[in-house]
């Protein structure tokens, strides 16, 4: 397995990278971080419910589809890119999702621990800090590999974040602006002193390297860059890009695992929905309507029976 | 309906398991020589909630290629297939409503083939029928998990005592 440390790449270069290398089915640790901030689209999201492509172009914000899962995250400079592409029928390559993330998050965890910060794993795939998510995850099979894209957050643009992200009402924005910021932490916030990237990278080196062997140090080979470039043509296509994803008729946005933010369309106007755990704690009527939604509090967040459950109080 | 069990999961006898590529697909053959695919019970648990399904748009399919892809858990895995034909059919209901398939996975067929040549097909390696060979396969892959709590209470349950459980341990 190689180990591609570089400390900084072109924002497209940071994508395309791990998706050359899981299709070529070279097994790597890549570590890196984007010389500037893009919008990075999960398989199933869809750009076009999912990102306010105009403010990005008028803020320079790149906007990218990956080939693996996982929710819309906002990529920065502060953010250290970690990605595992490792041969999918290796003895050591868990089967189910659950158990492939528990594996190769686990040296993260330990990554932190050395930092100072006591995080821990919760399935399916959090990794929190007293509650609170401090790295987003996705992954997925790219060629005869399995990819896991993982970040250390060392800081974190909240504002940026909600405002790239589509949004049916202020009230969602703010709602969900708000939702961040509560169940999302960084290092700057956990510790008095953030360290260095170098450190990092080195501590991750580590620490993957205790679970997977030693690692062969490399640049960027080259067969690995020319399948970057003709990837390009694949994923910059407007079939692509303008995959709708997952269509539903509420607009919802996964802070955490159980925590959503979620504007639904009933016959009693349009709801704000708030969940923590899997269950509702909080709903208002967006228009200021004053409706009584006080039934709905502890139900499932299952934006389908919400909508039949409203239904069934009708407009009165 | 006949069917193997292995802890809480069934594998129905009147389809072939597709071990493939790490697939865990079925496919049940109709009388009118199409074959329809589905996924099987082990993947259902251990993928979680199915939240989104896209089959690729190709007419013709190739035994061992994918015919798609589906996210459960932030993760994207492949749907392969066992047999090589033409696309005839696709469950928009399914596609739909992904979740369908965790309630009910073999009611809930996915993609219809027309095989170009399912008797040659069917004599892969990797196409199993045998009650035995479906449950060897699957304890071999629950044995690959991390968890181990459903391969120790199967075997507990089989022969009194747990076997060799750390085959398979990372360097």
């Amino acid at each position: 397995m190689l180990l591609i440390d570089i400390p900084e790449m072109e924002w497209d270069e940071t994508q395309l990278v791990y998706h050359a290398l899981g299709r070529l089915g070279v097994e790597a640790l890549v570590l890196t971080r984007s010389r500037s901030p893009y919008v990075c689209v999960g398989f199933s999201g869809g750009i076009p419910s999912e990102v306010d492509a105009g403010l990005c172009a008028r803020e320079g914000i790149s906007i990218f589809r990956r080939e693996i899962g996982g929710g819309t995250v906002l990529i920065e400079r502060e953010q250290l890119l970690i990605q595992l592409v490792i041969k999918r029928d290796r003895d050591d390559v868990p089967a189910g999702q659950h158990n492939f993330f528990k594996r190769f998050l686990k040296p993260l965890v330990e990554v932190y621990s050395d930092i100072g910060i006591d995080a821990e794993f919760r399935p399916i795939n959090d990794l929190l800090v007293r509650g609170r998510k401090i790295s987003g995850t996705g992954g997925g099979e790219v060629g005869s590999c399995n990819v896991l894209a993982t970040n250390i957050l060392l800081d974190f643009n909240f504002d940026r974040m909600a405002s790239v992200l589509l949004c049916p009402s202020e009230n969602f924005r703010k709602a969900l602006r708000d939702g961040l910021e509560n169940n999302m932490t960084t290092v700057k916030r956990e510790i008095p002193s953030v360290p260095s990237y170098q450190l990092l990278r080195k501590l991750v080196a580590k620490r993957y390297e205790a679970l997977l062997g030693r690692m062969e140090r490399s640049p960027l080979p080259g067969p690995v860059k020319n399948e970057m470039k003709a990837l390009r043509k694949e994923f910059f296509s407007e079939k692509w890009l303008s995959d709708k994803g997952v269509r539903k008729e509420w607009r919802e946005v996964k802070l955490r695992e159980g925590s959503f933010i979620a504007q639904l369309p009933t016959p009693r106007g349009e709801l704000l929905v708030k969940s923590s755990g899997g269950k509702i704690i909080s709903a208002e009527s967006v228009e200021g309507a004053r409706w009584n939604w006080q039934s709905l509090m502890g139900k499932d967040f299952d934006g389908e029976q919400i909508i039949n459950i409203v239904s069934r109080m009708g407009r009165h | 309906m006949r069917s193997v069990s292995v802890g809480k999961m069934k594998f129905p006898l009147d389809r072939r398991y597709y071990k493939g590529r790490g697939a865990h697909v079925w496919l049940f053959a109709d009388k009118d020589g199409t074959v329809k695919l589905g996924m099987d019970s082990f993947l259902t648990e251990n993928a979680g909630f199915l939240n989104y399904i896209q089959l690729d748009k190709k007419s013709a399919v190739r035994k061992g290629s994918s015919v798609g892809s589906f996210e459960s858990a932030k993760f994207v895995s492949r749907i392969y297939s066992p047999v090589s034909g033409k696309v005839v059919g696709v469950n928009q209901d399914i596609l739909k409503n992904p979740r369908k398939i965790n309630r009910d996975p073999y009611k809930s067929w996915i993609i219809s083939i027309k095989p170009d040549n399912l008797k040659k097909d069917m004599l892969s390696k990797d196409l199993l029928g045998d009650p035995e060979a479906i449950k060897d396969w699957i304890i071999e892959e629950l044995k690959k998990s991390e968890s181990m709590t459903e391969t120790v209470d199967y075997l507990k349950k089989a022969d009194g005592g747990p076997r060799n459980r750390n085959k398979c341990r990372g360097k």
